[in-house]
């Protein structure tokens, strides 16, 4: 997750500080994703890069809760769980050792939870100092164009985000020419949070 | 007029065209506080690191705007440093900055990845644990990292990188500007770097009107925007202001209230002049030798100089007095070889007073002893040469004043010989010594100096908002070599970094953050190279192609005679910010820095670093607050050293008894001021206790003339209190003053004086022998 962390520095401040204006059309396009409370989605990620002889597949699922925050678990090929909450995050290794990061030692973290959602739920106006956002579609079928700004271009090239309803899938183009895809399938907006999801979100 | 008046005039002239030729520039005045302070440290190195700190810090301007939208604030900057660079008064204005390209850093890194960044702790040797943890870096969601997984499978660099902390405390970078969110909005911040030093009075100022100008037009495009700024020329251009306004207000307000005694006790122009004369003397001469000797003069030279004049005019009173008295049998000659013996007497017991600060080895304390023994003599010795020629002719006779002063003092003799009038003063003696309970002491630096409040209110909250100290609180790291420095540094850091993150020291910028010690480098080095036999097949496992993982052990293999130095990281330019903490090879060892951020708790980090070799704490602040102390014992025991030898001198000129009589005034001055500090709740500090060795010196002088008058004239009882009401009227404006140091001592003095004075009646009581 550390791996994370130069790229969130970047969204961290201005997610937080800026304010929300007059609806952008990204933000009209997707305005159900903000009003969703609750989300499960399955996913799966597959990294090509130039150093893998064969694309990288991982898969997992996804657990949206507007009140806790956010957890990200993989399946396969490993079991690798990383939940993020107010209070920082905390990371469950494949051999079920849990590393906690302390928002207050780390505080970059703490908002890293805040970013994942904004991104999740489709609140684009937290990222705009960082990309140029464009939008196209319809509420049914939309498309949402993020072209980094140059501070950002040290480690993205570009994003793209499609959904309908809710997210279909995350591409993404980083300047050294690999890429990444996550699509995101069998939402399930309705299912309550299980016991040990629960238990998860409370961590200390 | 005789020859040696015209030399003497001859002599003021000259020293005055010497001082105004001086002063004119402006240059004359040193606002430095730490030139004024002696050598704290008994490490060179640290004294030397604290000079070179306080010339980088000061010599920049920093400056954080903020207007009611980021975007506006953004404009704002630009705006602002627009208008500085146009003002022309600073040497660069910094602005935008060229983001610091993580890639860069990336790159500079990846050939020393093996030895800065250790492998996960505790993972196990074997090829399932690698190919986990690759597995696992790269199934992070978005793990968009600054070096790829070709030259970092592992992770390690990248979490080693993420913990630099450039960028940290709060600031980060949007569109090439520095900013600092907060609650109330986008702060930007901008740096000026100033066109000379900080001390320089021409530089304050030109610096201080660009700002000015520039800030009022920003507010008048941007209305609501909020500027804050701190820098050292900031505060040395607010003391030397205040300084400057208290200096006019203290000598204006004492000039104008002695010349009110003068005309209203002598009715007369010639004296009037002739005591203005005897007062610019005095300070002329001591201008003119401090200017000689040390080419500059310290603020608090000036400020508390600027009284000394009201004790200067002291020995022209007395003449004055007795041309007064003497009526039609007037001769100027006799009349002053008759005081002679009570003005060499006095002059030399107040000389004692300050040639005990002469040999305190505190810069500024003996400029203000020279100042003011050489303003004295310059005084005395006007008495002594030009009075007398410039007072030919007897002065009109003023019988009802006589007649009135002797009423006053018969008053007095009697009053003070009376059994009751003996019990009240024990009784307020008693009193007195009553409230000394109450007294209260500080030798905290601070006391000398206190900038303006919304100064003070900027730096707190610049310091808030950035996590950039101005504390002066920093951890020394020295060794044989930088090898040794390193390895020490990391061992404080180990030691630091377990301390409970608080609100006072919340993180360490130390250059061993980016430069782990050669010790630290072969360790990672070793590690890695146990995991290597495991680390192909590991990658192999998770698809990395066989080129990637080739050139991968290529890089340990040529990583092993290849370390990372700190002189190749500090030529990089993402090291800038931190060049400062390498103090590098001096005087036979190495030597570096460590910033605690935040505002740290020196006494609890001296603590915490304790038994460290090489490491100290060093605390400027501190260091001179606990040498005010011990200077501040120094002149306690001088004081009871001064009074026994006084006593000594008395008893031997007027023999025990009478002496002891003669001193017993200024024992009651010096306790009057104690009592008069615990009551205003102003601590003794090393300054209070200097004006009670002043006490001392100025309260045995009125009993010694009152002595030589007895008891049919007056005339002495009429020089001693227009003396008294002259020294009480410019020390006590000093107590007025802004500097807490300058308030304790004008107060104490003013208090010890009018104590002395009315006391000194005490030493007419036993009728003098008819010898004597």
């Amino acid at each position: 997750m550390t791996m994370l962390k130069p790229f969130l520095v970047l969204f961290s401040a201005v997610a937080l500080f800026s304010q929300a204006s007059k609806p952008s059309l990204p933000e009209v396009l997707t305005a159900h994703l903000k009003n969703t409370p609750r989300l499960h989605v399955a996913f799966t990620q597959t990294r090509t890069l130039a150093a893998l002889s064969r694309p990288l597949k991982t898969s997992g699922r996804l657990v949206l809760a507007r009140e806790y925050g956010v957890i990200w678990q993989v399946q396969k090929p490993l079991n690798l769980t990383y939940v993020v909450g107010p209070k920082g995050m905390l990371e469950v290794g494949p051999d079920g050792k849990a590393k906690l990061k302390n928002a207050k030692d780390v505080p970059m973290v703490a908002q890293m939870g805040r970013i994942l959602q904004a991104l999740l739920q489709g609140r684009w106006s937290a990222l705009e100092d960082f990309f140029t956002l464009r939008g196209e579609g319809t509420s049914e079928h939309w498309k949402i164009f993020l072209v980094p700004k140059p501070q950002t271009a040290a480690f993205l090239k570009g994003v793209q985000v499609n959904g309908g309803k809710f997210i279909d899938r995350i591409h993404v183009d980083e300047p050294s020419g690999d890429a990444m895809d996550l699509v995101f399938e069998r939402p399930r907006p309705d299912e309550p949070l299980s016991d040990e999801e629960q238990r998860l979100f409370k961590f200390e | 007029m005789r020859l040696r008046a015209w030399l003497w005039a001859l002599a003021l002239a000259g020293m005055t065209a010497f001082t105004v030729w001086h002063l004119v520039g402006g240059k004359a005045i040193q606002t430095d506080l730490l030139d004024m302070l002696p050598d704290t440290e008994r490490n060179p190195v640290a004294e030397q690191a604290v000079k070179a700190l306080a010339k980088t810090t000061g010599e920049r301007a920093v400056f954080l705007v903020r207007a009611e939208t980021p975007s506006g604030s953004k404009a704002a900057a630009l705006r602002l440093a627009e208008g500085m660079r146009q003002s022309g008064a600073f040497a660069d204005v910094t602005a935008t900055l060229p983001p610091i390209d993580p890639a860069m850093v990336g790159r500079f890194y990846a050939p020393y990845a093996w030895r800065v960044a250790p492998p996960e702790t505790g993972i196990e040797a074997s090829t399932e644990a690698l190919r986990s943890q690759i597995e696992a870096r790269l199934a992070s969601p978005g793990s968009f990292s600054i070096v790829g997984p070709g030259q970092d499978p592992l992770g390690n660099l990248n979490a080693f990188l993420s913990n630099l902390p450039f960028l940290s405390s709060g600031v980060t970078l949007e569109d090439d500007l520095l900013v600092i969110p907060s609650a109330q909005g986008l702060y930007v911040m901008l740096t000026g770097g100033l066109r000379g030093s900080a001390f320089d009075p021409e530089v304050q100022q030109r610096t201080l009107d660009a700002t000015v100008g520039a800030e009022k037009a920003l507010k008048a495009e941007f209305p609501g925007v909020e500027i804050l700024r701190t820098g050292g020329v900031f505060y040395a251009s607010d003391a030397r202001e205040s300084a400057q306004r208290e200096t006019n207000l203290i000598s204006t307000f004492s000039m104008v209230c002695i010349f009110i005694l003068f005309v209203a006790v002598f009715r007369s122009l010639r004296h009037l002049l002739l005591g203005a004369l005897g007062i610019a003397a005095g300070f002329v001469g001591a201008t003119a030798v401090c200017l000689l000797i040390y080419g500059k003069l310290y603020l608090l030279t000036i400020v508390c100089g600027s009284s000394v004049m009201g004790v200067s005019v002291d020995y022209t009173v007395h003449y004055f007095a007795t041309h007064l008295g003497a009526g039609e049998g007037w001769n100027p000659f006799a009349a002053l070889k008759k005081i002679l013996p009570g003005l060499w007497m006095g002059l030399f017991t107040t000389l004692l007073g300050y040639a005990a600060l002469l040999v305190a080895p505190f810069p500024g304390l003996r400029q203000i002893a020279l100042f003011s023994i050489v303003g004295l003599i310059a005084s005395f010795f006007t008495v002594l040469f030009i009075l007398p020629d410039m007072l030919p002719r007897p002065m009109p006779p003023q019988p009802r004043f006589m007649r009135a002063q002797r009423w006053i003092l018969d008053w007095g003799i009697r009053l003070s010989q009376t059994r009751r009038a003996h019990l009240i003063i024990l009784l307020l003696v008693l009193l007195t010594g009553l409230c000394l309970v109450r007294l209260r002491v500080d030798d905290a630096v601070q006391g000398l100096i206190l900038p303006s409040r919304t100064l003070r209110a900027q730096e707190a909250r610049i310091s808030e908002l950035t996590g950039f100290s101005n504390s002066g609180i920093f951890l020394l790291v020295q060794g044989a070599s930088e090898a040794e420095v390193l390895t020490r540094e990391e061992a404080l850091l180990d030691r630091l970094n377990k301390l409970p993150k608080t609100s006072t020291h919340q993180s360490f910028q130390a250059i061993s953050t980016f430069v782990p010690s050669p010790a630290r480098q072969q360790e990672n080095l070793h590690r890695h190279s146990a995991l290597a036999p495991f680390l192909p097949l590991a990658l192999k496992a998770v698809g990395f192609k066989a080129e990637v993982t080739a050139s991968l052990m290529k890089g340990l293999t040529d990583s092993l005679d290849r370390p990372l130095s700190v002189a190749t990281w500090l030529e990089t330019p993402f090291a800038a910010p931190y060049r400062r903490l390498w103090l590098g090879t001096a005087s036979g060892g190495t030597a570096s820095v460590v910033f605690p951020m935040g505002s740290p708790d020196s006494k609890e980090l001296e603590a915490s670093v304790q038994g460290l070799p090489g490491v100290s704490l060093v605390d400027k602040a501190r260091s001179v607050s606990n040498l005010l102390g011990h200077y501040r014992h120094i002149a306690t025991w001088s004081l009871i050293g001064a009074i026994l030898l006084v006593w000594i001198l008395l008893a031997v000129a007027y023999g025990l008894r009478i002496g002891t009589i003669i001193l017993l005034p200024s024992l009651g001055g010096i306790l009057l001021a104690l009592a008069g500090l615990a009551l205003a709740g102003i601590p003794l500090t090393l300054f209070s206790t200097l004006a009670l060795i002043l006490v001392l010196g100025y309260g045995v002088d009125y009993p010694i003339f009152m002595r030589e008058g007895g008891h049919e004239d007056p005339t002495y009882f009429i020089g001693v209190q227009v003396a008294s009401l002259c020294t009480l009227i410019s020390f006590g404006m000093l107590a007025f003053s802004h500097t807490p140091a300058l308030q304790g001592f004008g107060l104490a003095v003013a208090l010890g004086v009018l104590a002395s004075t009315l006391l000194s009646i005490l030493a007419l009581a036993p009728k003098p022998k008819v010898s004597a």
